[in-house]
């Protein structure tokens, strides 16, 4: 269901928070990458969470 | 300083109340919304940013006149209140202090009743500037403070007198950006031009009953603040707010004007 949910479009407009950056999206893990900022911000029932605070660090 | 206690008393308290906002907190907010609106100058097909949404009224309205509208609330419960309640808002949780925007990508950026619950209202304002277009427009509304406010003046008396404030988080002052000098400035601060301001004379409607037990369900400053003291404090608290506001009392309920402050600018 939330795979469905999430808009791809609405990718387009967004941007790591911290960074500004665009944003790769992970399907499988519902989750929009930040390489640059080293963090994924999860996508619970098709809504991104994003917050820093909320995000999962990445390593390199 | 950072504020962080603060922060998390704010999400967490609008969390808990996202369930009682059209009962409580909307029995004012929402009053603020059409001049809001007029004074970002909103028009059909205007890509416009509603910065802390909560349950989605004021994105909607200005979906429903044609606006291509994104809101963003940092408090989950808020966000699924808005997609439940309108759905096909595109809606998402968010900082209004690190929006996760581009830079010009928006035409409006309007925010209703939010930026004194943030920890640091000068960055959210520094975010809007960033987003906008130029040419593009920003307009928030503030709660106008104790000194021209009926209910703020009486709430402050209050807890001026039975309250100890310093048993919680440092927070921000409430009304930093209350008088339209102040919010000239940190518009200005902004780079924003074309400022304008205007008074809209909200009033807040509770139902009869226990006016206390409403107001803590309005907000989150105040109710953070009381339930911070001591038992018999609160109460005292509780019996000096119900009295004060007895002159607002009829048999429908309380009307008690509560006005607040529309600041626009213009993003050269």
């Amino acid at each position: 269901m939330s795979a469905a949910k999430f808009d791809r479009r609405m990718l387009e407009a967004l941007v790591c928070p911290e960074t500004r950056a665009p944003l790769r999206y992970d399907a499988e893990a519902q989750e929009l990458i930040s390489k640059a900022a080293h963090l994924a911000f999860p996508i619970r029932n098709g809504i991104p969470i994003m917050l820093v605070d909320e995000a999962r660090k990445l390593e390199d | 300083m950072q504020f962080t206690g603060f922060r998390d008393d704010e999400r967490n308290g609008w969390n808990a109340r996202a369930d009682v906002y059209d009962v409580a907190t909307a029995q004012a907010t929402l009053q603020s919304i059409p001049m809001l609106l007029h004074m970002a100058r909103l028009y059909h097909g205007a890509r416009v940013l509603d910065m802390g949404c909560g349950p989605g009224y004021l994105a909607a309205t200005a979906a429903a006149l044609g606006a291509e509208v994104t809101g963003i609330d940092f408090a989950e419960a808020m966000v699924a209140q808005a997609r439940a309640r309108f759905p096909g808002l595109d809606v998402r949780q968010g900082d209004a202090e690190a929006l996760d925007m581009g830079d010009a990508s928006v035409d409006i950026v309007a925010s209703n009743i939010v930026l004194f619950h943030l920890a640091d209202p000068a960055r959210a304002i520094a975010e809007a500037a960033r987003v906008l277009r130029p040419g593009g427009r920003f307009a928030f509304s503030q709660w106008v403070g104790p000194e021209s406010s009926d209910l703020y003046r009486e709430v402050a008396a209050v807890l001026a007198e039975h309250a100890d404030v310093s048993r919680l988080s440092p927070a921000p002052d409430a009304y930093a950006l209350s008088t339209p000098a102040a919010a000239r400035a940190a518009m200005k601060e902004a780079g924003f031009e074309q400022i304008e301001t205007k008074a809209v004379r909200n009033v807040l409607r509770a139902p009869v009953g226990d006016f206390f037990a409403f107001f803590m369900k309005f907000g989150v400053r105040v109710p953070r603040i009381v339930e911070a003291q001591e038992p018999a404090v609160q109460d005292r608290i509780r019996d000096a707010i119900n009295a004060r506001v007895e002159p607002w009392r009829s048999a429908s309920g309380f009307e008690i004007p509560m006005p607040s402050l529309i600041i626009a600018g213009a993003k050269p």
